[in-house]
C-alpha cells in the first residue's frame, strides 16, 4: 500500500466541480481517495504548489494499432526517416516516430503530452488478436479499440430482415468475443457498396447493394443496439460522405435519423462541408448550422478531427474514401478489405496552408470548438493521423485559448478561407477548465469510462501536472510530471517508469441462442472457424479490464 | 475461443480445427486424432498437410548446450546473454517458425543489444515489400475473393502443387455469398511461363515468355485504358494481342477480380517491377471494378514477422539498432549482406531452417562467429552452434498467434504438450539475463 499526497497543486477536475481549486490530492497505490485515515502518514510527497493539475488526457479517437495502421508503417518508410526517433534507454525500448509512431514510441509520446488513454477507433474484429497483441506493445497507456460494425454484413442482413434481436446478439457475441468496447460505424453501407463494384452510397435512403437496408436503417439501428447493450459508449459514426463538398446535408440528416438516440459523430470536421459536391470551388463551412443543432440536443456529441498543417497520413476505413483520396492527391494508396466486415484505405496527404481547401478544413476544425456552447459535447481529436499527429494537441489547446494566435495563422492561410468561414469573427477563448472538458473529462464521460477523466475518489490515478505558462502550445507540450496509475511515469518529458496499462473491453451479454445462427454463417462465407474466430482472454497477458455495461442511471452514481 | 484441452491419456485424443501450417494457406479446420506421441490422422488436410502431420516424431533430445555439451538452462542463458551484449555486431535472424510472442521478444532482445534484426522474408520483401512501399496495395482477406471473386488470374504461381487447398477454400472453387456455384461462377486465368497443375485446371492459359511478366502486364495496362499496342507485343511477351485484348476486357468487366501472385513474378529478375506493374495494374482498374493484387503467401509465418518486426521499430526488416534507434536499410542491413561482408561478429538465429537459403559466403562468415540457435530438431547448425537449444515445435507443440498472407491473424492448437521450452520462454530468458548484466547494456 503506498499512499501518496500531490501537495497545493491547482486543480482543474471538471467532473468534480473543481475549477482552479488549490488543493491536496491523495492517491492510495492506483486510485485516488479523498484522503489518509486518521493518523496515517504519506509515502510520498510531492509539491505542486503552483502548478496546474488535470486529470490524465484520454484520446476518444485515434488509429494507433492493428492491420491498417502497421500497413501504413510498412509502406511509408520515410515517414519515420524523416522525424526523430525514439532512442532505447536503460528501462525503455527505442522506436520511429512520424505520422504513424511505431507501437512502443506511440506510448511514450502520448504519456510525455500527459494522455493516459486512448481509445482505437476502427478494429475488423477478424483482426482484434493482431489489435491486442501491438496494445501488449503499446506501454503506459489505457487502451481500448471499438469494433468496425456499420458494413458488417451479417449485422446489416439482421437488421435488412427486420430481425433487432438477432442483429444486437449479435453485437453482444462480436464485442465479447473480440474483446471490443464499442460500436463504430464507417461510411454505413457505404464500404459494402464500394466492395460490390459500385462507388460508393450517397444518401441515408439509398439501398446497400443486395439488402434491404439503408444506412439510415444502420445508423438507427446500431445506435438503438448500443443503448440496448447498455454499453457504457454509445454508437461511434462516421457519417457517409467524408471530405465532399456539401456533405453537411448528409450529416445533418444522419443527426435527424438518430431519432433521439445517443450518438458520438466522429471527426466532425470532416463532414461539415457546404457547397456543390461536383464544384471544389464552392467549399464552404456549414459549422454554424450543423452546431447549432448539437446545440439543441444534448444527447450527441461530436470529436473534431482537427487539420493542421504539415505531412501526414490518411488512414480509415472507409475504403472508397481511400481511392478518393488517391485519386485527388495521386499519392501511393493502399487498399485493404476485411471479408464481409470492413475496408480500409491509406493514402500520405501533406496540408497546406496555402490551399484554399485545407485551410478551410483547418478552420472549420476550430469553428467547431468554438460553436459547440456546451464543452462536454465537443472533443479534441486530430482524428490522429488523419487530421495530424496526436502530439499536435498542444498546438490546437493554443489556438482555442488565444484568438489573436487564431486570427495571424488564419491571415497567413488561402485568403479565400476568409470568406467561406465564421472563424474571423469568433472571439471565444477556451479557459483551463474548457480545456480540461474538452481533453479528458468530456471524453471520458462520453466513453463511459467512470473512473477515467476525474480526480475524485475511486478514479484511477492518472494525472498531468502541468507548469503554468502562457505560451500555452509549450506549457502542453511539456507537463512536468505524469503520473499513470498511481506511478510517476513522466517527469519533465523523461520516461521514468515503463509500465503496461490495461486494456478495456466490455461484456454486455447477449441471448446465446444467436450462436448457431452464426457459426452457420461462418461456417458458408467465413474463411476462418467460428472457434478459431475472436479473442482469448490469455490473449490479453492479465492486462484486460471489463467496463461494466448497466442502464445509465445506475453507472452514473460511480462519478460524482 | 479455447484452446483444446489437452490430456495425457494414451487412447485416441481429437485437437478440432487446428491451423496447419505446412504451406501458406493455413488452414485452420484440420482435426487432428492423436495417439499417444503419434498423430494417426489429420482430417481435411491435404497430402502437404497429412504428410507434416503424419510425419511427426517426438524429438528425443531437449535442454540445452554450450559447445555441444549438455548444461543447465540458466547457464545457457547467461552464456548466450553474454555473446550477444559483449558482440559489437550482433545479428537476430530468423523468425518465419515463430509465433508472434516469440518474434515479438527477439526483437527486444535485438533492440536491447543494439543488433541488427532481419526476417527470413527480408528475401522476398526486397521484391513485393519494396514495390508496396513504391506504390501501395489494393488487397484483402481471402474471403472477400471466397464470396465475390468473379475473375481470378493466377500469376506465376501453382497453387494446385503449392497451396494444395488454396482453390476449394479460398479462391477457384470456394462457393461463397455471391458465388454460389463455387468455380462455375468464376472464369480462371493462369499466366506462367509453362503449362502447370493449375493451368490445365484454368479456363484459359497464358504461356508468358520467360522475364516478359512486366511487359504483358504493362501491355495489360495501356489495354486497359484504351491505348492502342502494336501486334508485336505477342512476339515479343508470347502471348498474341488478341489474347490479352480479351483479358484486359475481362478485367475491366468482372464484379470482383484478383490477381494472385507467386514466386514465378516475385522472385524472378526485376520481381519489384513485377509487383509494382501487378499492382498498379490493379489500383487502376478500380476506376471501372474492384480489383486486386496480392501474393499468394509462403511457408511459414514470415508475414507474421514483418508486422511485429514493423509494430516495434517503424520498418518491416533489415532494421538495425546499433544506434540506439531503429534504421532501415534492405541491402545494407539485410542479414545476408551484413554475413557476406564479414560485418557481424555474432548471431542469434531463431530455427536454423532459416539459415539454409543464405549465400555460402554469408554461411561461411556464420561458421566463423559465436552462434545462439534456437531450433526443435538436432540440424548441423543446432550442433555447431556455441550456445543451443533445443526448443518446442513449431508446427506440432506451440500455442501463439500466426498470420496468414492476407494479414489474418491465427492461434495455433499444439498436437503435444513439449518437454522442451517454447521459443519464446527461451528467448525471454536470454532476455533477463541480459537484463541482469547490468543498465548499460
Amino acid at each position: 500500500m503506498t499512499l501518496i499526497r500531490i501537495k497545493n497543486g491547482t486543480v482543474y477536475d471538471p467532473a468534480n466541480g473543481r475549477n482552479g481549486v488549490v488543493m491536496d490530492l491523495w492517491i492510495r497505490d492506483a486510485s485516488m481517495v479523498d484522503g489518509p485515515t486518521p493518523g496515517e502518514l504519506p509515502d510520498q510527497i510531492i509539491d505542486a504548489s503552483g502548478l496546474v493539475i488535470m486529470p490524465g488526457g484520454v484520446d476518444m479517437h485515434c488509429h494507433i494499432v492493428g492491420p491498417k495502421v502497421n500497413m501504413a508503417r510498412k509502406m511509408r518508410p520515410e515517414d519515420h526517416r524523416d522525424a526523430p526517433p525514439v532512442p532505447r534507454t536503460a528501462i525503455t525500448r527505442s522506436g520511429t516516430t512520424g505520422s504513424v509512431p511505431s507501437s512502443f514510441a506511440t506510448g511514450y509520446l502520448y504519456a510525455g503530452l500527459g494522455y493516459t488513454t486512448a481509445v482505437d477507433a476502427a478494429i475488423p474484429p477478424l483482426s482484434a488478436l493482431h489489435a491486442h497483441e501491438e496494445f501488449l506493445d503499446t506501454p503506459i497507456l489505457d487502451k481500448a479499440f471499438l469494433v468496425l460494425m456499420g458494413n458488417n454484413y451479417y449485422a446489416l442482413k439482421a437488421l435488412a430482415e427486420g430481425e433487432y434481436e438477432r442483429a444486437r446478439a449479435f453485437t453482444g457475441w462480436l464485442l465479447e468475443s473480440s474483446r471490443g468496447y464499442g460500436i463504430k460505424v464507417v461510411n454505413p453501407g457505404g464500404v459494402e457498396a464500394w466492395k460490390t463494384g459500385w462507388d460508393n452510397i450517397h444518401s441515408l435512403d439509398e439501398k446497400v447493394p443486395h439488402l434491404d437496408c439503408t444506412p439510415r436503417m444502420i445508423l438507427k439501428g446500431l445506435a438503438q443496439i448500443a443503448m440496448d447493450l447498455h454499453l457504457p459508449h454509445s454508437v461511434h459514426v462516421h457519417c457517409n460522405n467524408l471530405g465532399l463538398p456539401g456533405n453537411s446535408a448528409t450529416t445533418l440528416a444522419s443527426m435527424e435519423a438518430l431519432e433521439g438516440r445517443r450518438a458520438h459523430l466522429t471527426h466532425i470536421q470532416f463532414h461539415s462541408y457546404g457547397g456543390d459536391s461536383n464544384d471544389q470551388g464552392s467549399f464552404c463551412s456549414d459549422v454554424p448550422a450543423l452546431a447549432s443543432w448539437i446545440n439543441a440536443h444534448p444527447e450527441v456529441t461530436v470529436d473534431v478531427g482537427q487539420v493542421l498543417f504539415g505531412p501526414t497520413t490518411s488512414m480509415t476505413g472507409d475504403g472508397p474514401l481511400g481511392y478518393f483520396l488517391h485519386k485527388v492527391t495521386g499519392r501511393k494508396w493502399t487498399s485493404s478489405d476485411t471479408e464481409l466486415e470492413a475496408g480500409c484505405g491509406i493514402v500520405p496527404i501533406v496540408y497546406k496552408e496555402k490551399s484554399f481547401v485545407h485551410g478551410l478544413q483547418w478552420a472549420i476544425g476550430l469553428e467547431w470548438y468554438l460553436l459547440v456552447n456546451d464543452p462536454w459535447q465537443v472533443v479534441m481529436s486530430t482524428d490522429h493521423p488523419n487530421g495530424a499527429s496526436f502530439v499536435s494537441y498542444p498546438e490546437i489547446i493554443a489556438l482555442l485559448m488565444d484568438k489573436n494566435y487564431r486570427n495571424e495563422i488564419l491571415k497567413r492561410v488561402h485568403p479565400r478561407v476568409r470568406e467561406r468561414c465564421v472563424l474571423a469573427d469568433l472571439d471565444r477563448e477556451y479557459s483551463l477548465q474548457e480545456i480540461a472538458i474538452i481533453s479528458r473529462a468530456g471524453p471520458a464521460r462520453i466513453l463511459g469510462m467512470t473512473n477515467k477523466g476525474h480526480l475524485g475518489a475511486g478514479a484511477d490515478a492518472d494525472i498531468t501536472i502541468y507548469t503554468p505558462d502562457t505560451d500555452r502550445r509549450r506549457m502542453f507540450e511539456l507537463p512536468r510530471a505524469v503520473i499513470k496509475s498511481g506511478r510517476v511515469v513522466v517527469d519533465r518529458g523523461e520516461i521514468r517508469e515503463d509500465i503496461l496499462g490495461r486494456v478495456w473491453h466490455v461484456r454486455s451479454g447477449y441471448d446465446s441462442g444467436v450462436l448457431p445462427d452464426i457459426r452457420k454463417w461462418f461456417d458458408a462465407f467465413v474463411t476462418v472457424r467460428f472457434d478459431n474466430y475472436g479473442v482469448d482472454e490469455s490473449c490479453l497477458a492479465g492486462m484486460g479490464a471489463v467496463s461494466p455495461c448497466a442502464p445509465k442511471s445506475t453507472r452514473k452514481g460511480s462519478v460524482s | 475461443m479455447a484452446i483444446a484441452p489437452k490430456t495425457d491419456r494414451t487412447s485416441l485424443r481429437v485437437v478440432s480445427d487446428a491451423v496447419c501450417t505446412f504451406c501458406g494457406c493455413l488452414c485452420d479446420d484440420i482435426q487432428l486424432t492423436i495417439a499417444g506421441n503419434q498423430i494417426v490422422n489429420a482430417e481435411n488436410a491435404c497430402e502437404l498437410g497429412r504428410a507434416g502431420y503424419l510425419g511427426y516424431r517426438a524429438e528425443p533430445q531437449s535442454g540445452a548446450m554450450v559447445h555441444g555439451v549438455a548444461v543447465p538452462l540458466e547457464e545457457a542463458f547467461a552464456k548466450a546473454a553474454k555473446i550477444l551484449a559483449d558482440a559489437r555486431f550482433p545479428i537476430v535472424y530468423g523468425l518465419s517458425e515463430s509465433v508472434g510472442e516469440a518474434q515479438r521478444m527477439a526483437v527486444a532482445i535485438a533492440d536491447r543489444v543494439g543488433g541488427c534484426i532481419d526476417t527470413t522474408a527480408g528475401q522476398a520483401f526486397s521484391q513485393s515489400g519494396m514495390a508496396f512501399q513504391s506504390v501501395g496495395k489494393v488487397a484483402c482477406s481471402l474471403g472477400e475473393v471466397k464470396n465475390r471473386a468473379d475473375l481470378i488470374v493466377l500469376w506465376g504461381t501453382n497453387p494446385t502443387e503449392s497451396h494444395p487447398r488454396h482453390a476449394d477454400r479460398y479462391s477457384t472453387k470456394a462457393s461463397g455469398l455471391f458465388t454460389p456455384n463455387g468455380r462455375k461462377d468464376r472464369h480462371v486465368v493462369v499466366v506462367d511461363i509453362c503449362q502447370t497443375a493449375s493451368a490445365v485446371e484454368a479456363d484459359q492459359f497464358l504461356q508468358v515468355m520467360p522475364g516478359k511478366d512486366f511487359e504483358v502486364l504493362w501491355c495489360l495496362r495501356a489495354l486497359i485504358k484504351g491505348v492502342v499496342v502494336a501486334d508485336s507485343i505477342g512476339a515479343r511477351t508470347g502471348i498474341p494481342l488478341e489474347q490479352l485484348q480479351d483479358l484486359a476486357n475481362r478485367m475491366r468487366s468482372c464484379q470482383f477480380g484478383v490477381l494472385f501472385f507467386g514466386s514465378g513474378l516475385s522472385a524472378t529478375s526485376g520481381g519489384q517491377m513485377n509487383v509494382e506493374a501487378a499492382t498498379i495494374l490493379a489500383q487502376e482498374l478500380n476506376e471501372f471494378t474492384r480489383f486486386y493484387a496480392m501474393p499468394m503467401g509462403e511457408l511459414g509465418n514470415s508475414n507474421g514477422a514483418e508486422n511485429v518486426v514493423a509494430w516495434q521499430t517503424g520498418y518491416p526488416c533489415a532494421v538495425h539498432l546499433g544506434r540506439g534507434y531503429p534504421r532501415y536499410n534492405p541491402g545494407e542491413f539485410s542479414v545476408s549482406g551484413i554475413l557476406e561482408r564479414g560485418e557481424a561478429d555474432a548471431a542469434l538465429i531463431i530455427s536454423a531452417n532459416s539459415v539454409v537459403d543464405l549465400p555460402q559466403d554469408a554461411l561461411d562468415h556464420l561458421a566463423k562467429i559465436p552462434c545462439v540457435v534456437l531450433d526443435s530438431t538436432s540440424t548441423v547448425a543446432l550442433n555447431r552452434a556455441t550456445v543451443a537449444f533445443f526448443v518446442a515445435d513449431y508446427a506440432f507443440e506451440t500455442s501463439g498467434t500466426v498470420c496468414r498472407a492476407d494479414d489474418v491473424p491465427l492461434t495455433l492448437r499444439p498436437a503435444f504438450d513439449s518437454p522442451r521450452l517454447s521459443q519464446t520462454s527461451v528467448l525471454r530468458g536470454i532476455d533477463q539475463a541480459i537484463r541482469a548484466m547490468g543498465p548499460g547494456i
